[in-house]
């Protein structure tokens, strides 16, 4: 038996209303960020960026607190669009970001050119911001991160609109950089990839309405939906006593079934539950 | 039938994107690729968006090179980007546009309502386009797209930007549209290839450089994954993936390397020893 890593970010029912009359897009969210990288999931509104936003400190929360249980909050966020300024080259802009850090010139040196080599900016670290691509953009705010001495990253949607391979290289560098010891070691980052949370996350918080339905290991997830996910070899009739959160069809397989109850009908065939299962059941079962 | 026949394609002249490029579609087809090869510009060639166009392009037998009045009756098309009016609501621009494709107004209504209510939009009907978040507007602009009765389907990127739920919503609803009439898919979501049950074709260097079955595409991987503990970062390989316990790595190799473990491939693996095997003949030309 382990005893449980230390959190470096803990939330204590967190609240955010962004007008006084309107209502709360992020509501009594307690929960703690361990080391490790975690996925933040959730339906379009849910008010992921909002959270993140509220974790690095850029909205001020309207009910609860933000803290790191072990010192002074230092959460570093990168936005889904990242912005460049346009006249500084990639290097110039690391050096400038290090040397707000207060750090000595070798280590802030030794920093930037390790940055740029990991994120593979090299290539472009002389040319200026204005003419970096959208991947590169991305990079380079990523490497912006790894100069600062941030304990935790926020990053909202790294992978949206990238191509597949795009979206490995952005977990390799995500992977090799966190092998670092002198990086962060926690990492919160938006998704509305499944597959990314099953390959590469150790955690997940799922985020509905504003409220946190499920916050785990990703296995865990999975197990929600543990006895009620099944195969049928044929279409199944409207019946009073099945309710089903969702039927489909799979090639060769026959129907996918994740049914409300946990009770088979004679012809269904156990399956393993997955993390869309899991993620369905949470978000269904447990809202009504 | 869907027919790319010796095509030369590109924005600006002498300057192509696709170079004699060939591809017949009989059937539903799902294309993926690395971006920037040209699968949107693949999709918008048949719409007639593409300036520069030598070559031979039919939809059933019709010659469409430089008709795009006529491709555009057999053809339905959803752009990458939401393009849509902002100033109506969604029931009146899902009720117009079905109302120009010639159906009554009673009918038109009947179906556009029908249409939003399957991709979840029935809560916003009566709520003007320039409201909606990013991800309804892409299913106000697949509802349009849909609702036309048009041979084909051209959809380029359809869940881009779309929740996990409204992911599968759309992907069934384009899958059930292959049973009346062919569906052509852009896509960057490997997920998508073993979900929509379709042909699928890798495009790269101006080439089809995989067609076949998911599972066919699955099957080319076997014997070339393998799982390895992690004793160096980064890793010495040219393709790896991080795996989630952060103490072992996927990697993607010819034969069996040293200390490594082989692991069942999945469609994705598939789909990346694809993209890794095509980059290695470049550079042993």
């Amino acid at each position: 038996m382990t005893t449980e890593p230390a959190a470096l970010i803990e939330t204590r029912r967190l609240s955010f209303r962004p007008s006084r009359s309107g209502a709360m897009t992020v509501s009594d969210v307690s929960f703690k960020l361990y080391p490790g990288v975690t996925a933040l999931i959730g339906p379009n509104g849910a008010g992921k960026t909002t959270l993140l936003r509220l974790l690095a400190q850029l909205y001020l929360p309207t009910r609860g607190q933000v803290t790191n249980p072990k010192g002074r909050l230092r959460a570093a966020y990168v936005p889904q669009f990242p912005g460049v300024y346009s006249g500084l080259t990639p290097r110039q802009f690391l050096w400038r970001t290090a040397l707000w850090e207060n750090m000595s010139w070798t280590d802030a040196q030794a920093r930037v050119s390790l940055a740029l080599a990991h994120m593979r900016l090299e290539s472009v670290a002389d040319q200026k911001g204005k003419n970096l691509n959208d991947t590169e953009r991305r990079r380079l705010a990523l490497a912006a991160v790894f100069v600062q001495t941030a304990s935790s990253v926020l990053i909202d949607e790294p992978t949206a609109s990238l191509d597949p391979t795009q979206r490995v290289e952005f977990w390799q560098d995500l992977y090799t950089w966190s092998q670092n010891p002198a990086s962060p070691t926690a990492y919160l980052i938006t998704t509305h990839h499944l597959s990314e949370v099953d390959g590469y996350c150790q955690r997940v918080i799922l985020l509905d309405r504003g409220r946190v339905r499920f916050d785990g290991a990703v296995a865990d997830l999975k197990e929600c939906a543990r006895g009620r996910t099944f195969w049928s070899d044929r279409p199944i009739p409207d019946r009073p006593d099945v309710s089903l959160f969702e039927l489909s069809w799979s090639d060769g397989d026959g129907y996918r079934v994740l049914s409300e109850r946990p009770h088979p009908l004679p012809s269904w065939q156990h399956r393993l539950p997955t993390l869309w299962d899991g993620y369905l059941f949470e978000l269904r079962g447990r809202s009504r | 039938m869907l027919e790319w026949s010796q095509c030369t394609i590109g924005y600006r002249e002498n300057v192509p994107i696709l170079d004699q490029f060939s591809l017949t579609c009989d059937d539903s087809a799902i294309i993926v690729g690395p971006s920037g090869v040209g699968k949107s510009t693949l999709l918008a060639t048949m719409m007639g968006l593409v300036p520069y166009v030598k070559g031979h392009l039919r939809v059933g037998q019709r010659e469409v090179n430089g008709l795009p009045q006529i491709s555009r009756q057999y053809l339905s098309y959803l752009p990458a980007a939401n393009l849509l009016p902002l100033d109506v609501t969604v029931e009146e621009y899902l009720t117009e546009l079905a109302r120009i494709d010639g159906l009554s107004w009673s009918s038109a209504r009947r179906q556009a309502l029908a249409m939003a209510a399957r991709l979840h939009l029935a809560e916003v009907l009566t709520r003007r386009i320039r409201w909606l978040s990013g991800g309804m507007k892409r299913r106000t602009l697949l509802a349009a797209a849909v609702l036309k009765p048009a041979e084909w389907l051209m959809v380029d990127q359809a869940t881009a930007g779309l929740d996990p739920e409204e992911q599968r919503t759309v992907l069934d609803l384009l899958q059930a549209e292959t049973q009346s009439r062919g569906v052509l898919m852009v896509t960057q979501e490997l997920d998508e290839l073993a979900q929509f049950q379709k042909r699928v074709l890798i495009l790269m260097d101006g080439n089809i450089i995989f067609d076949g079955s998911s599972e066919d595409l699955r099957d080319t991987a076997r014997g070339h994954v393998f799982q390895r503990a992690l004793d160096s970062t980064p890793p010495p390989f040219d393709f790896w993936q991080p795996l989630p316990n952060h103490t072992a790595i996927k990697v993607y190799q010819h034969s069996i390397p040293k200390g490594c473990q082989a692991i069942a491939p999945e469609v994705e693996d598939g789909y990346f020893w694809q993209i890794m095997t095509t980059k290695g003949r470049d550079h042993d030309d």
